[in-house]
C-alpha cells in the first residue's frame, strides 16, 4: 500500500529547510487575519454574557439597549427561531447538551451568550450591551469534577440523570485478577485547567453575496465548519462558503464551530449588512474553550521489582457546561488509550467518566489527553520506584518497549507500529544525567536551592480519526491537483495552515512528487468554494493524511505527464524522469520536454495527444489510512491513530528553597516523528510544544471561586514568555512508520505532552529529602513552597 | 474592551490643567503614561468623561539634581530614570528594572504609579523607604505629602479633589547607605507577588540606621519596623538575618489572591529579607 505513496524522482526539498510560504507577509505585517478584513456597510457585534455560573434566566429587557443611536438589533435566542441546536452524533453513548447559538432558559457558565448587539461599530455595541439587563433566578453552582461526580450535586441539564454526559465502564475483570493476587499501589492525580490561549483570539466576518453565506473565520477546518453551519442554520450546504484566512495559532481551541460564527452568519442574511466578531481577550478568557482539568486515579499490581503487571485506571474530565460543537469528551477517550505509555503492560483497563460542571465549556488544546496520561502514569514509575526501591530508569527500562517487539499492540488498542522508545529514552537520560552533573557541580553548594532532574517517555497518537471527537467525521483528508498551461502547478487541498507551516509542507511534497521548481506551486488551503472536501487541522495529522492524499493525486499527475512526454520523446515512460520541471530519459539531460509544452499538449493542443488519451493534466485524491480504526471493540480497544510518534524528555531544574520557583536549567527532548519534511518547521513545533506545556506544568491556571466566576484574569494567566523559555536541546530519531505515506508521523504535539511529567520528576527528584507528594499541576511556587519545611529554607 | 464615550484634552501647562480638572470635577482624571489607566478604561474599570493628558506639559518633565535630592516630575518617564543612573538614588534604580517590560517603562511614569498607588508596583514602595516627598499642584498652589501618609490605601492616594502630583522628590542618601530590592514576581516584568526593599546605613561594620519596606502584600507598601529594630547595631550575620526574617514575616498582614495566601507571602518576604540584608550585609 505503502508503494503508492512516492516522491516522483530524487527530492530536492523534502527533508531540507525551505523557507516558510507565509513568513515574507507575517513578519513585514502584511498578512491579513479576519480583524484587517473590512467592508463599507459593516456592522460589530457584541456578545451579552452571563454573570452567573448557575441560573434560570428569568427575564431579558433590551429596549433600552435597542434605543442606542447606531444599534441595529438587539437578539436572543427568541429571535433565532429558525436556528436548530447543535447535533449530537454521539447520542447512543453520551448525554446531548442540546447546545444553542444563545442561552435559552438556562445559563450554565459565565461567559455563556445570553444576547447580542448588533451595531454600527463595536464601541457603539459594547456600549449598548451594557444597558441589557438579565434576570437570573440563580441556581447552586457544581464547580469541580469531584462535586460533578457526586450523584446528589445539582444537575446542569435536568434531562440527564447526573451530570455525567460520558460513562464508560469496560469489563475489568483481568486486570482485577491480577490485582487481587499482587501487591497493589494506588495514585490520584490530577492536570488543572488551561487553555491554548493563542495571540490571534476568535473572528468571524459574515457576508452574503449573490444569496450566498460567505464567512471568514478563524476556525481550523473550512469544510467541517460549513457542513455544521449547514445543520445549524436555515441555509443549504452549497450556498455556504468558509474561507480561514491568515490564522494566528490554533492549537485546538478553534477546532470548535462556536455561538459567535452562528449568530454572526444569521445576522448577515437577515440583516443583509456583513457581520464581523472580534473576540477580545476578556472574552476568551471565559468564553473560548478550555482544556485539560483531568483527574486519573491508578491502580496498579506490581511485581517486587516494581514492574507494572496490570492496571486498573479511573479518567475523569471536567467538560465544564460541555456546551460546545464537537464535543469535547474525546480527550478523555485519548487519556485512557494513552495510559500503558510505550510499556510493556499487558492489561490496562480503564474507565472514563466526564462530566459537566458550571465552568467555561472545555474543548480541544494540543496534547487532547496525552499530558493528563503522561502526567500520571510516568509520576506514577517516579513513586513505584521510591516506594519499591529501585533506581527509577531501570524500572523504565524493564518495561520500554524494544525495537524487536514492535509492531507492539497495547493494551486499549493502539498499533505501535515503529518507534524508538528505548534508544530515544537512552539519549535524553545520557544528557540529563550530564546536565545535572553540571548543574550539581554548580549550584550544589547553594544551601538556598536545590536540583533536579527527570525524565518523561511516550508515545503519542498521531493522525487520529476525528470519530472520537464527533461520532459523524471519520478521517480522510483531500487533495487536487492542476498542472497548467505554462507548466505551474496548481495545489488544493482540504488542510489548513495556523501558522504551523502547512502551506509549505504542501508546497514541498508537491514539487518533489511532481519534480517541478517549488516556486511554480501555487497551494490553495481553506476556501471551501476551491478546495476538496477536507477535515483540517486537528490531531497532528495535516502532513500523514494531507500529504497521502496529496501524494495519490501527483502520481496520477505524474503518470499522465510521462505518458505524454514518451509520446513526445518517442520514448518509454519507465524510462523517463522529471527533473526541474523537464522531462527526459534517465541519464540524458538532452532531449527533454518541459512542463509547459506537456501541459499545453494536455489542455490546449489536445489534438497532440497520444491518440485516445483524455484531455486534461488534473488529478484529485482523497486519502483514509487504512489502519485507523473508528469506532472501538466491545471491549473498549481501538487502533484511533494512523500513526504513533514518541518522545523521551528530561527536565534539570533548580528549585528556589525560599520562594518555591522553580528555574528549568535545562530542557532535552528526543523526538521521533518518523520522516522529516522539514526540520526547523519540525524544530519549531517542538519548541512551541514545549513552551505550552511548561506553561500547564508551572504557569497557567484558570481557576474558579465555589459560585463558578471565574478567578484569573489575563493578567493573571501566565503563559511562559521567551524569557521563561529554557534553552532546549532537541534529538531527532526517524523511525519511518511502514504504513503511513513515505513514513511520516505527526509532529504538533509531542512537544506538549512530557513537560509536565518530566518536571514533576525533576521536582521529586530535587526535593526528595522532604518526600513531596507531587500529583497535581500546575506547580506553581505556592504549591511548591508548601512542600518545603521552613527550617529547610533557611540559610 | 472598547472604552465608554469620553473627552479628551491635553494641556499645555499646569494651571490649564487644573482649570479642566476643576471645571469637571469628579469627571476628571489625569492621564499620564497610561499603562494602568488605559488598561482600566478598556475593562470600563474606570470611565471617567474626561481625560486630561498631562504629558504635554514640559514643566512636569523636569529631572534634577538639586543639593541634598533629586527632583522628578511627574511625567519623567521610568524609563529616563532607567537610563541615567541617578547618583544618590541607587534604590529607585536598582527598583525600576523591575518595573514591567522596557516598552511599558518607556511609556509609564514615575508620577503616573505613585499617584496610581497599585499595591504591587515598584515605585510606592522606593518612596516610601527613602521618605520621598510627593509635591501637590492644587489651584492654591503646591503642597508636600510625605510618603507615609501619600498611600492611602489599594489605588487611593491623598491626593485632594483637584489637584495632581507635580513632582516627586527623592532625598539623595550617603555614600554610607547600602540599598537593595528584591521582588519575586510570577514571569519576569509581573507584578510582584511580593518584594522587599532595603536602605540600610552601616557604621563601623554594624548597621545605625535600617529602613526595611514590603511590598505587594497588602493595601499599600509598609515598613517593618520589627525586622529594623532587630538588624540596628547588628552585624547582618547569619542569625541576624534570620531573626529579621521571622520579625518581617510575624509583622505584616498579607492578603490572599490566586498567586498566594498570607503564609506563602510571609515565607517569601522572609526570603527575599534575608537575601536583601545579605546582599547590604558589611
Amino acid at each position: 500500500m505503502a508503494d503508492a505513496f512516492v516522491l516522483g524522482s530524487r527530492p530536492v526539498y523534502t527533508g531540507t529547510h525551505v523557507t516558510r510560504r507565509q513568513d515574507d507577509a507575517l513578519l513585514s505585517g502584511r498578512g491579513a487575519y479576519v480583524a484587517d478584513l473590512r467592508r463599507d456597510d459593516m456592522a460589530e457585534i457584541a456578545v451579552v454574557r452571563s454573570t452567573v455560573a448557575h441560573g434560570r434566566i428569568a427575564a431579558i429587557r433590551t429596549a433600552e439597549a435597542a434605543a442606542v443611536a447606531g444599534v441595529i438589533a438587539v437578539i436572543t435566542a427568541a429571535d433565532l427561531t429558525d436556528v436548530s441546536p447543535y447535533p449530537n452524533f454521539a447520542s447512543a453513548y453520551t448525554q446531548t447538551p442540546g447546545t444553542f447559538p444563545l442561552a435559552q432558559d438556562k445559563v450554565r457558565y459565565v461567559g455563556s451568550p445570553v444576547a447580542v448587539v448588533l451595531a454600527e461599530n463595536r464601541y457603539i455595541a459594547e456600549d449598548a450591551a451594557e444597558l441589557v439587563e438579565v434576570d437570573y433566578e440563580e441556581l447552586p453552582a457544581v464547580t469541580s469534577l469531584e462535586d460533578a461526580l457526586d450523584p446528589d450535586s445539582p444537575r446542569l441539564f435536568e434531562h440527564w440523570p447526573n451530570n455525567r454526559l460520558l460513562d464508560l465502564q469496560p469489563d475489568d475483570s483481568e486486570a482485577a485478577a491480577i490485582l487481587a493476587g499482587n501487591r497493589v499501589l494506588r495514585r490520584r492525580y490530577k492536570m488543572g485547567r488551561h487553555t491554548a490561549m493563542p495571540m490571534e483570539t476568535r473572528a468571524c466576518m459574515a457576508e452574503v453575496r449573490d444569496g450566498r453565506l460567505h464567512l471568514w473565520c478563524t476556525n481550523q477546518h473550512a469544510h467541517i465548519a460549513r457542513t455544521t453551519l449547514s445543520y445549524v442554520l436555515p441555509m443549504a450546504e452549497r450556498d455556504i462558503r468558509v474561507v480561514i484566512p491568515y490564522v494566528g495559532g490554533g492549537f485546538g481551541l478553534k477546532q470548535h464551530l462556536y455561538p459567535e460564527d452562528v449568530v454572526a452568519s444569521w445576522l448577515a442574511l437577515r440583516h443583509g449588512r456583513p457581520v464581523r466578531f472580534v473576540e477580545d481577550r476578556a472574552e476568551h478568557m471565559i468564553a473560548a474553550a478550555h482544556a485539560r482539568d483531568h483527574m486519573v486515579d491508578i491502580e496498579a499490581a506490581i511485581a517486587d521489582d516494581g514492574r507494572i503487571l496490570a492496571m486498573r485506571v479511573q479518567v475523569v474530565q471536567d467538560l465544564g457546561s460541555a456546551e460546545i460543537f464537537p464535543g469535547a469528551w474525546c480527550p478523555a477517550l485519548t487519556t485512557a488509550a494513552h495510559m500503558t505509555g510505550p510499556y510493556d503492560i499487558g492489561h490496562c483497563a480503564v474507565s472514563v467518566a466526564a462530566v459537566a460542571t458550571n465552568k467555561t465549556p472545555g474543548g480541544s488544546y494540543r496534547g487532547f489527553g496525552v499530558p493528563e496520561a503522561v502526567f500520571a502514569l510516568e509520576r506514577f514509575i517516579d513513586e513505584i520506584a521510591a516506594e519499591v526501591g529501585v533506581d527509577r530508569l531501570d524500572l523504565r527500562r524493564s518495561m520500554l518497549l524494544q525495537s524487536e517487539d514492535l509492531p507492539y499492540k497495547t493494551a486499549s488498542g493502539a498499533l505501535l507500529d515503529s518507534g524508538s522508545f528505548a534508544e530515544s529514552f537512552e539519549k535524553v537520560v545520557e544528557l540529563g544525567e550530564a546536565a545535572h552533573r553540571r548543574a550539581a557541580a554548580q549550584h550544589g553548594t547553594d544551601q538556598q536551592s536545590r536540583v533536579g532532574v527527570g525524565y518523561a517517555v511516550l508515545f503519542e497518537g498521531v493522525s487520529p480519526t476525528h470519530h472520537g471527537a464527533s461520532a459523524h467525521w471519520a478521517g480522510h483528508e483531500s487533495c487536487s491537483i492542476e498542472v497548467l498551461p505554462d507548466g505551474g502547478v496548481r495545489v488544493a487541498s482540504g488542510v489548513t495552515d495556523q501558522g504551523q507551516g502547512t502551506t509549505t509542507f504542501v508546497a514541498t511534497l508537491a514539487a518533489d512528487a511532481l519534480g517541478v521548481p517549488i516556486e511554480t506551486v501555487e497551494v490553495e488551503l481553506a476556501d471551501s468554494d476551491s478546495t476538496p472536501y477536507g477535515l483540517g487541522a486537528f490531531g497532528s495529522r495535516q502532513a500523514v493524511i494531507g500529504g497521502g492524499a496529496l501524494l495519490l493525486a501527483a502520481g496520477e499527475v505524474r503518470d499522465k505527464v510521462k505518458r505524454i512526454a514518451a509520446h513526445m520523446l518517442e520514448a518509454t515512460e519507465d524510462d523517463l524522469v522529471i527533473e526541474a520541471g523537464r522531462v527526459h530519459v534517465a541519464g540524458s539531460p538532452e532531449p527533454a520536454v518541459t512542463m509547459a509544452a506537456i501541459a499545453t499538449r494536455a489542455v490546449i493542443r489536445t489534438m497532440d495527444l497520444p491518440p485516445g488519451m483524455a484531455p486534461g493534466l488534473e488529478a484529485t485524491a482523497r486519502y483514509e489510512p487504512e489502519l485507523m480504526e473508528h469506532v472501538p471493540d466491545e471491549r473498549g480497544r481501538i487502533n484511533a491513530s494512523a500513526s504513533y510518534a514518541n518522545a523521551a524528555h528530561a527536565a534539570v531544574i533548580r528549585v528556589d528553597l525560599g520562594t518555591g520557583e522553580i528555574e528549568i536549567l535545562d530542557y532535552i527532548l528526543a523526538h521521533d516523528c518518523g520522516r522529516v519534511i522539514n526540520p526547523p518547521i519540525v524544530d519549531g513545533q517542538i519548541w512551541g510544544g514545549i513552551a505550552q506545556g511548561v506553561g500547564g506544568a508551572l504557569y497557567e491556571d484558570l481557576r474558579f471561586n465555589d459560585l463558578g466566576q471565574p478567578q484569573t484574569a489575563f493578567m493573571d494567566y501566565l503563559m511562559p514568555s521567551a524569557l521563561e523559555m529554557p534553552e532546549v536541546v532537541i534529538k531527532h530519531f526517524e523511525s519511518p512508520s511502514p504504513n503511513t505515506p513515505l513514513g511520516m508521523k505527526g509532529v504538533g504535539e509531542g512537544g506538549t505532552v512530557g513537560p509536565a511529567a518530566a518536571i514533576g520528576n525533576a521536582l521529586a527528584h530535587a526535593l526528595a529529602e522532604f518526600n513531596p507528594q507531587i500529583r497535581e499541576t500546575p506547580l506553581s511556587p505556592a504549591v511548591v513552597r508548601a512542600m518545603i519545611p521552613d527550617r529547610g529554607a533557611a540559610t | 474592551m472598547k472604552p465608554p464615550p469620553f473627552l479628551y484634552c491635553r494641556p499645555r501647562a499646569v494651571d490649564e490643567a487644573l482649570a479642566v480638572l476643576a471645571e469637571h470635577g469628579d469627571e476628571a482624571r489625569p492621564l499620564a503614561g497610561g499603562q494602568s489607566l488605559v488598561p482600566m478604561l478598556n475593562h470600563r474599570l474606570a470611565r471617567p468623561g474626561v481625560l486630561v493628558d498631562i504629558g504635554a506639559i514640559t514643566e512636569l518633565q523636569r529631572m534634577e539634581r538639586r543639593a541634598s535630592d533629586w527632583l522628578i516630575g511627574a511625567t519623567v518617564t521610568q524609563r529616563r530614570v532607567e537610563r541615567h543612573s541617578l547618583e544618590g538614588c541607587e534604590l529607585l534604580s536598582l527598583a525600576v528594572p523591575f518595573i514591567g517590560h522596557r516598552q511599558i517603562r518607556a511609556r509609564g511614569t514615575v508620577g503616573g504609579s505613585i499617584a496610581h498607588a497599585d499595591p504591587a508596583a515598584e515605585l510606592p514602595a522606593v518612596a516610601l523607604t527613602v521618605d520621598a516627598t510627593m509635591v501637590a499642584a492644587g489651584r492654591d498652589g503646591q503642597r508636600a505629602i510625605g510618603a507615609s501618609s501619600f498611600f492611602a490605601g489599594p489605588y487611593m492616594n491623598s491626593l485632594a479633589d483637584g489637584e495632581i502630583l507635580s513632582h516627586v522628590i527623592f532625598p539623595v542618601l550617603p555614600s554610607t547607605t547600602r540599598c537593595s530590592f528584591k521582588e519575586f514576581a510570577r514571569r519576569k516584568g509581573d507584578f510582584a507577588v511580593a518584594g522587599v526593599a532595603a536602605a540600610v546605613d552601616i557604621t563601623d561594620r554594624v548597621v545605625s540606621k535600617a529602613r526595611l519596606t514590603a511590598f505587594a502584600i497588602g493595601s499599600n507598601p509598609v515598613r517593618l519596623p520589627g525586622a529594623e529594630g532587630a538588624i540596628v547595631g547588628r552585624s547582618l550575620d547569619a542569625a541576624d538575618l534570620d531573626t529579621a526574617a521571622e520579625a518581617a514575616a510575624a509583622e505584616i498582614e498579607p492578603w490572599d489572591d490566586i498567586h498566594g495566601s498570607p503564609r506563602y507571602r510571609r515565607q517569601i518576604v522572609a526570603a527575599l529579607l534575608q537575601r536583601a540584608l545579605q546582599e547590604v550585609a558589611p
